[in-house]
């Protein structure tokens, strides 16, 4: 019979604990290693310690350009070849940026890993971008802000309530850029934040799959190990939760949008554990208080969501509600404070903790049983902690978490004076 | 990379019952997942969102657990547990430890085998999916997406969307919906599991499929429609969204099923996968790097293939300005003439041999994945074997099967477009793409509300059989 959840350890931090070697090359790029065999193939990653909280004012989302032309040109490899050179080998390749990073990813059969360290390493040590090529990306990038932010009214939401949660600070605005500052982006912008973040101290390499590990660390040595040896300029300032009382703003939905988001701990913070127990109770599954007693007894929703956000610094625990057609959004607001009312009161259920340990190793086995999850989840730890093993360890974490600390937050989430609300209503047109 | 070194990969078939079990082996940490596809789906339906519903009332009660005890269940459990209803599909997903295993079982069980079905459930689940659709309505690739069926297939049952329309949802009664889960029920089954070791969780899922035989009685052996039609080429159609400045467009064209190819020759089908991976299907494409690389126009954008048995489309997206739209269209036009006026280039060629079948090796990586995939072929009649066995085949394909395509199938043979517009917005430039018929606009009120089909209004539900 398979071991018991509710006190055997997870079975992926096992692995992890067994797989993962971490190492820094000579010149200061670190290094981080997940070979197994039963791979059929191989991922790597690169992710650069430089995400949109690096941006500056009337620059924002220059990190997220950057991810764009990081694709279109350096001086030995031509604009269109990385994209053909790694189409040829069979890799599947992508980059994404978020507020902390910016990571670069390929998956491909495992004979591409020369090939990919190589075209990886090159771009990473210089651009060479025509202005072509600078102006027809900048106007793909403005467009994925209209297709992926204009046109979704959910999405113009969230980055509202980012802006008044965290003001002028480095979550405050969108990992996407602002319109008018993608609009002003010059050329030597992009080569300037590449010069910037893009330092070896900034960098982790992350193999996981079928290679032979002493193999892949020559490669590495060989390839990143050749960039040039120096440190990044500088780090973003704290981020903090600045956000209060009650906004709204006019969008298509059809129905009012509330959303309550509270400050929260970073991702490094030890009591960012108990703050995961108290969303995982609150929303982490279709069972938990909110989704039961605002979809399901009272009909007030259509949709609930809890969101408590893995990011480095101060951040935020969101609570999302669509309501239902003719509900009013303080009726949704009560119903959330008396869920938060009795979970002060009464504190969690061992079987609501053990759902939540459940719904977490479902989670983690769907997510980390492809290379590609297991490199991601590496990558995410070592931005938060310096360490690509730390974060395989949470469900542990939520297991150590005692029922005073999720009733203590309840209650503090209950203080009026530390919630921002933004309600979005119906525009006219909709 | 060899080409043709593609690994056989651990899934297997086996008769589980008089229906068939699909067994992926793979490293799944504990982790199990089941899926049971029944071979039926909405083309069959008398009303539109008939079989939607009677997919999504699983989750709504039986007749001794409500809607919240369902919910609590499936949340001690960690499981998560999904239904679906496509055009010519429907089933569930439930995905579990394997600790939890037997009572996960149980619990699905009770969920196919003794819905309630409960007439207050069921209008709540009508008033959701009116207002989840309220959402989807604002935005612009999912109003092209909605707008593609009833362009190609107009009034038949491949033009209707599965979900129905809000028109056609208020007639479903719960008798109804009880009547639609038993014809679907008892159409060919198919279970697929993917787990650490999924023949040791096979005599449960035996028990299981023999509950649902039972309780819906054997499979009447016979898929419950007709093979899908030939689309109607030559059309048009466009739809305004408010408060958007983006559109979105979709250009549909003909290309022949997997069941066309001759014994002995490289399968069809694989050359048309090979022909669009070369046109639009990859970066290096050319019509990617036009559209997107140089001219800047979309941020995603590409060609795809979608076919069943009888026939098949290759589908070009993107999401341009709304006022680029004809300009972004007339670009596909122009590329595809190029292309198919000149001989696939032999780099590209093989470039994009090598990249088909990378991907086949990453898109298979997880069991779960391969379980996905081999529902899908033997959704198709094909033996699961052809997930290791077409890579292959497509090393193996030379230039004039490529060539051969491009002369004959695409969208020189005449395409569908369907388009989102920005509201207010002028005349995206259609005149300048020479179309065969005037554009044809439609509200997204009859898109997403629908008039009630006029043979079903205030009439008895049936089964659709």
């Amino acid at each position: 019979m398979p071991p018991d959840t509710a006190c055997s350890p997870s079975p992926i931090l096992s692995a992890a604990r067994r797989h993962i070697l971490q190492s820094r090359l000579s010149n200061g790029v670190s290094v981080a290693l997940w070979p197994d065999r039963n791979d059929s193939v191989v991922s790597v990653h690169v992710w650069v310690r430089a995400g949109s909280a690096s941006e500056s004012h009337g620059k924002t989302g220059l990190a997220h350009m950057l991810e764009h032309l990081m694709f279109r040109g350096t001086p030995s490899v031509p604009d269109g070849e990385f994209d053909a050179r790694m189409e040829a080998i069979g890799a599947q390749i992508n980059a994404a940026t978020w507020v902390d990073y910016t990571c670069y990813t390929s998956t491909a059969p495992p004979e591409a890993l020369d090939t990919i360290a190589t075209l990886e390493a090159d771009r990473l040590a210089g651009l060479d971008l025509t202005e072509e090529v600078f102006v027809a990306e900048r106007s793909v990038v403005a467009n994925e802000r209209r297709q992926v932010v204009d046109s979704v009214p959910e999405a113009r939401l969230h980055e509202h309530l980012a802006r008044l949660a965290f003001g002028t600070g480095p979550y405050g605005h969108p990992t996407i850029g602002w319109s008018e500052d993608i609009a002003g982006y010059m050329r030597d912008d992009i080569l300037g934040f590449h010069r910037q973040w893009y330092a070896p101290d900034q960098l982790l390499v992350v193999v996981v799959g079928a290679f032979e590990p002493g193999e892949a660390q020559e490669l590495l040595e060989r390839t990143f190990g050749r960039l040039s040896a120096r440190e990044a300029g500088g780090r973003p300032p704290a981020n903090r939760f600045v956000g209060e009382g009650q906004h709204t703003l006019a969008v298509s939905v059809p129905t009012p949008h509330v959303l309550m988001a509270w400050g929260a701990p970073g991702r490094q913070d030890p009591r960012w554990a108990a703050w995961a127990l108290l969303e995982a109770v609150l929303g982490g599954g279709d069972g938990s208080r909110l989704p039961l007693r605002l979809e399901v007894e009272e009909q007030l929703a259509l949709d609930v969501g809890t969101h408590l956000y893995p990011h480095a610094m101060e951040q935020m625990l969101e609570i999302s509600v669509v309501l239902r057609q003719g509900i009013r959004p303080e009726r949704a607001i009560a119903a959330v404070e008396e869920v938060l009312t009795t979970l002060a009161e009464e504190g969690p259920s061992e079987e609501e903790v053990l759902s939540a340990v459940r719904r977490m190793l479902v989670h983690d086995a769907s997510a980390l049983a492809s290379t590609a999850g297991r490199a991601t989840r590496m990558g995410e730890s070592w931005i938060t902690f310096g360490d690509a093993g730390t974060d395989f360890a949470l469900v542990e974490q939520l297991r150590e978490v005692s029922r005073e600390d999720v009733q203590t937050l309840a209650q503090e989430l209950l203080d009026p004076t530390r919630r921002l609300t933004l309600i979005g209503v119906p525009s006219e047109a909709t | 990379m060899n080409l043709s070194d593609f690994p056989v990969l651990p899934v297997t078939t086996q008769a589980i019952g008089g229906d068939e079990a699909v067994l992926v082996t793979g490293a799944c940490f504990g982790l199990a997942t089941l899926r049971l596809e029944f071979a039926a789906g909405s083309v069959g339906e008398a009303t539109s969102g008939t079989s939607h519903l009677a997919l999504e009332m699983l989750e709504r009660g039986t007749r001794t657990l409500d809607r919240e005890d369902v919910r609590r269940r499936l949340d001690v459990l960690g499981a998560r547990f999904g239904a679906w209803a496509g055009r010519t599909s429907c089933g569930i997903q439930v995905r579990a430890l394997e600790e939890v295993w037997p009572e996960t079982l149980a619990l699905v069980e009770e969920l196919l085998c003794q819905p309630a079905d409960d007439e207050e459930e069921l209008e709540d689940v009508v008033a959701e999916l009116d207002e989840s659709f309220e959402a989807m309505r604002v935005e612009p690739g999912a109003v092209a997406g909605r707008l593609l069926a009833p362009a190609l297939w107009a009034d038949s049952p491949w033009g209707k969307a599965p979900e129905g329309t809000r028109a056609s949802r208020a007639l479903v009664s719960g008798a109804a919906v009880t009547a639609r889960r038993k014809a679907l029920f008892r159409a060919p089954l198919r279970v697929g599991v993917a787990a650490d070791e999924p023949a040791r969780l096979l005599d449960g899922i035996r028990g299981l499929v023999e509950r649902i035989r039972g309780v819906y009685g054997p499979c009447s052996g016979d898929p419950l429609h007709a093979a899908r039609p030939e689309g109607l080429w030559g059309r048009t159609l466009a739809t305004r969204v408010p408060e958007t400045p983006q559109g979105a467009v979709l250009v549909a064209a003909p290309v022949p099923g997997i069941e066309h190819g001759g014994t002995g020759e490289p399968a069809l089908h694989d050359a048309i996968e090979l022909h669009n991976a070369c046109f639009g299907g990859g970066f290096s494409a050319p019509l990617v790097k036009r559209i997107r690389g140089q001219e800047g126009l979309s941020y995603g954008v590409g060609t795809s293939i979608v076919s069943d048995r009888a026939n098949g489309l290759v589908v070009f997206s993107a999401q341009p300005e709304g006022q680029e739209l004809a300009r972004t269209v007339g670009i596909l036009s122009e590329c595809w003439d190029t292309f198919t006026r000149t001989p696939v280039d032999e780099t590209l060629l093989e470039l994009s041999r090598r990249m088909l079948l990378g991907q086949h090796r990453v898109r298979l990586e997880t069991a779960r994945a391969r379980l996905s995939a081999a529902m899908h072929v033997r959704g198709l009649g094909l033996p699961v074997s052809d997930l290791w066995e077409s890579p292959s085949r497509i090393a193996a394909l030379p230039a004039s099967a490529v060539n051969a395509v491009n002369a004959a199938y695409g969208f020189g043979r005449g395409m569908t477009i369907v388009a989102a517009l920005p509201e207010g917005a002028s005349d995206p430039g259609w005149a300048s793409l020479g179309l065969a018929e005037a554009p044809l606009e439609v509200s997204r009120r009859r898109l997403f509300d629908g008039p009630p089909p006029a043979h079903a209004a205030g009439a008895e539900e049936e089964d659709g059989e």
